[in-house]
């Protein structure tokens, strides 16, 4: 296990920042021995570390470490792997090197803040069910309870890898967030992750469209009473559409949910004209 | 001297000027005088044979574009009217195409591309979907007009879904 020694070069003793006492060593004769020393595999000693008693050169010591860890890609991760025989190439800590928790946010040994999992999706990071009607109370109480945990401001002196993996898991978080929120983005996003790309569609359903349009034309014209009118109405079609995008999307009848997904877009562009315009 | 030093710096920073750069930047000059000043907005009647009328959406924002054509006996676009709801590219776009279009035949209309929409109006990527869009809106206009006047041979650009 390896951690952050602080040394003192008149002590003979090595003890880590919290103050605790690790292990005794006669440093002088370490120092002595510096041409012919060869450290143990688990403690790690440089000309420098030995001189060294400022924490910024720790935290150098500390990227060294790191990169030499991210090397080789099909390399054991960590030393308890190499040491593993039936090592099945487990994500690691890349502190403290003790294997990790699938979905890891912390290490659940040296609680430290791991780098972002790439692999998984917006409804996987924000910890809520894979599905179109979700609980949105749970979406928002899932994303505060996250942001409180991994925003950079608690990771500023924490050094330069913890703050660096905050800033894009938090990003991410934000990202995740804001697409699973809204209705239109969350239906159009379940679709991608059934392989249907909805950047580039182009539709031709001409009833739909041209109702579409002179609903928009009724708004730039209309009065009050009739837009509110026009609210309620788009609000009962809303709810419709997105009960049926739900079922379609749990049978997984995509054509369906396609449909259903170009329809929720139209009335949510129409809602939000009819806010800015009454609002 | 102190006057003058304050009267310039004043002229550099003024309101006007500032807003014309911003300006500037975000939109091209061409993409707001389409959008302060829009040729050829209306429609036309549906019902009318030498009239094609296309209509066209887009899913990633939700806009809408309706385009009409109006043909002559030769297969040469006589005017062009457009109704565009949706961002400022969109509807220069849209406008851009109406001009585009006049005067030429149903063959050459037909092949008129995105790129050329967007090089003119210098859309950044972001909105290059505006641009499919409006060439999408002519060639939906020009295969409605194909199904009313079977009997003028062309070639449609393949747009099996958008039924009258």
């Amino acid at each position: 296990m390896l951690n952050l020694f602080l040394s003192n070069p008149t002590a003979n003793h090595l003890i880590n920042f919290q103050g605790t006492l690790l292990q005794s060593i006669d440093l002088n004769k370490v120092r002595n021995l510096k041409t012919n020393f060869q450290p143990p595999s688990s403690l790690i000693l440089t000309k420098c570390f030995l001189n060294c008693i400022k924490k910024d050169h720790h935290s150098l010591h500390h990227k060294h470490k790191l990169q030499n860890k991210n090397k080789g890609v099909n390399e054991p991760c960590c030393v308890s792997c190499e040491k593993r025989k039936d090592c099945k190439k487990k994500e690691c800590c890349w502190h403290c090197d003790q294997e990790l928790e699938s979905n890891f946010l912390f290490c659940s040994g040296c609680k430290k803040l791991q780098p972002p999992n790439e692999k998984s999706d917006y409804f996987e990071l924000l910890g809520v069910e894979k599905r179109f009607d979700l609980d949105i109370n749970k979406l928002n109480d899932s994303f505060k309870n996250l942001q409180k945990q991994v925003h950079p401001d608690k990771f500023h002196f924490h050094g330069g890898a913890e703050h660096r993996f905050s800033k894009k898991i938090s990003t991410n978080i934000n990202r995740a967030y804001k697409t699973l929120k809204k209705d239109n983005l969350r239906a159009k996003y379940m679709l991608e992750l059934n392989g249907i790309s909805s950047e580039q569609k182009i539709i031709h359903d001409p009833e739909l469209l041209m109702d579409a349009l002179e609903k928009r034309q009724l708004i730039e014209t209309a009065e009050s009473p009739v837009l509110e009118k026009m609210q309620k109405e788009n609000e009962k079609e809303k709810t419709e559409i997105k009960r049926k995008l739900a079922k379609a999307f749990l049978e997984k009848n995509l054509s369906e949910a396609e449909n259903y997904t170009i329809k929720l877009q139209y009335l949510v562009k129409l809602e939000e004209q009819l806010n800015d315009k009454l609002f | 001297m102190i006057s003058l030093i304050f009267k310039t710096s004043t002229q550099l920073f003024s309101p006007k000027l500032v807003t014309q750069t911003l300006i500037k930047r975000f939109y091209d000059e061409k993409v707001i005088d389409h959008f302060e000043n829009p040729r050829n907005v209306g429609s036309m009647d549906k019902k009318k044979k030498s009239v094609g009328s296309g209509i066209v959406g887009s899913l990633a924002c939700g806009d809408v574009m309706r385009l009409d054509i109006d043909v002559d006996d030769e297969g040469v676009i006589k005017k062009a009217l457009f109704k565009t709801f949706g961002c400022g590219s969109a509807i220069a776009s849209s406008s851009l195409v109406t001009e585009m279009v006049k005067g030429k035949s149903i063959n050459e209309a037909m092949e008129i591309t995105n790129s050329e929409i967007a090089v003119e109006l210098s859309l950044p990527p972001v909105k290059m979907h505006c641009s499919m869009l409006a060439q999408d809106a002519v060639r939906s206009a020009i295969c409605n007009w194909k199904e009313k006047n079977p009997d003028h041979f062309c070639v449609c650009g393949g747009d099996e879904q958008n039924k009258n």
